[in-house]
């Protein structure tokens, strides 16, 4: 049996004789068309990354290279973001429809992995958080938002260790389109 | 602030005690643990058999691809009939588990978590359909030959009864 959602497996295993899965047309896949998915497209893009805690006028040199596309016909985005300082990351970030919730894969070059739920406010900025462990076992939870901002797009982190009570700045970057930040 | 490694984060933020990875050491390989690689032998472009099926014919194409330098993979799965997933899994060196996010053009997600054992890579979760429903799963990976089997199984009752779900063989590509 080949991985298929459960209905297709409902109906192959009730049906012998219909046709192998493998034997049919690929069909246009129009599952993600519900704007409730692309509340996110504005991040879609090829971006400099400036580094909004040493440049708060948005004017400064890029300090990572980020690809935001669209993948699995428009249900995901995928997320490819170098660092000039040798940090890779990337993620997936999509609507889940079941729980009515966005959610956000982080992977990097370091061995972390993030796992962010959250959602849209009802001004189109999306704010995920996450809980990270430390190699001590204490929780640190993460608080990451992504808004809109003239023709980019500005994401921030704040972190917290005394479980939400107080919370330090993170990361604050702006996403230009790539090609537009000062050179060095 | 830029974005950084959770250590760096926390150097910056709090106390260094904390930090739970290395700094970033670009001349240096990432990753280098035993842990993070031992799902290596799935590595690869393969086409993908059903073992159920009465031929080999291909139902999938599928791309297994390092990523973020060796500390992850990334799965590109195209079935013949449509079906598309992508997915990322890496090991957690906190949690010291392994853990896939998968998800599809049919709009579900799916997060699955566990551990090597004997060669067998096992992770159990559970796939949020895009209709609202949500199913058990648990997916098998193990080195087969000179392919890679993966087999899964699915729940409807929270984990008390499972059923078969797929059963591949990934097999070197061959042609075009």
């Amino acid at each position: 049996m080949i991985r298929a959602l459960p209905a297709l497996v409902l109906l192959a295993a009730a049906l012998p004789c219909a046709a192998h899965a493998a034997d049919a047309k690929p069909a246009l896949h129009h599952y993600c068309d519900d704007p409730v998915y692309h509340q996110l497209d504005f991040w879609i893009g090829d971006w400099d990354t400036i580094d909004m805690g040493d440049h708060p006028d948005g004017k400064g040199p890029s300090i990572a290279h980020a690809v935001i596309t669209p993948v699995v016909d428009g249900c995901a985005l995928h997320e490819k973001y170098e660092q000039t300082d040798g940090l890779i990351g990337e993620s997936y970030s999509l609507y889940v429809a079941s729980r009515k919730i966005w959610h956000q894969s982080w992977v990097n070059n370091g061995g972390g992995l993030w796992l962010q739920e959250g959602n849209f406010d009802g001004h189109g900025v999306l704010t995920l958080t996450a809980t990270t462990i430390s190699k001590d076992g204490s929780e640190v939870h993460h608080k990451i938002t992504w808004a809109k901002q003239g023709d980019g797009v500005r994401e921030t982190s704040v972190a917290s260790k005394d479980g939400g009570k107080t919370w330090a700045p993170e990361f604050d970057c702006l996403f230009v389109k790539h090609g537009t930040a000062q050179k060095d | 602030m830029l974005r950084p490694l959770l250590a760096l984060s926390l150097l910056a933020a709090m106390a260094p005690a904390f930090a739970v990875a290395p700094p970033i050491n670009p001349a240096a390989p990432n990753c280098p643990a035993a842990e993070f690689h031992q799902l290596d032998f799935w590595l690869g472009d393969w086409d993908t058999q059903d073992k159920d099926a009465k031929d080999t014919t291909s139902v999938a194409r599928t791309h297994v691809d390092p990523i973020a330098a060796g500390c992850a993979v990334h799965e590109l799965y195209e079935q013949t009939d449509g079906l598309i997933g992508d997915s990322i899994l890496s090991y957690d060196p906190v949690r010291k588990q392994w853990q896939q996010t998968w998800v599809t053009n049919h709009g579900s997600i799916m997060q699955i978590y566990g551990s090597f054992k004997d060669g067998t890579l096992t992770l159990q979760g559970e796939t949020h359909l895009r209709d609202g429903r949500t199913i058990g799963q648990r997916i098998t990976w193990k080195a087969e030959g000179k392919g890679v089997r993966e087999t899964g199984v699915s729940s409807k009752d929270g984990g008390k009864t499972w059923e078969p779900y797929f059963d591949v063989l990934f097999v070197k590509h061959t042609g075009p």
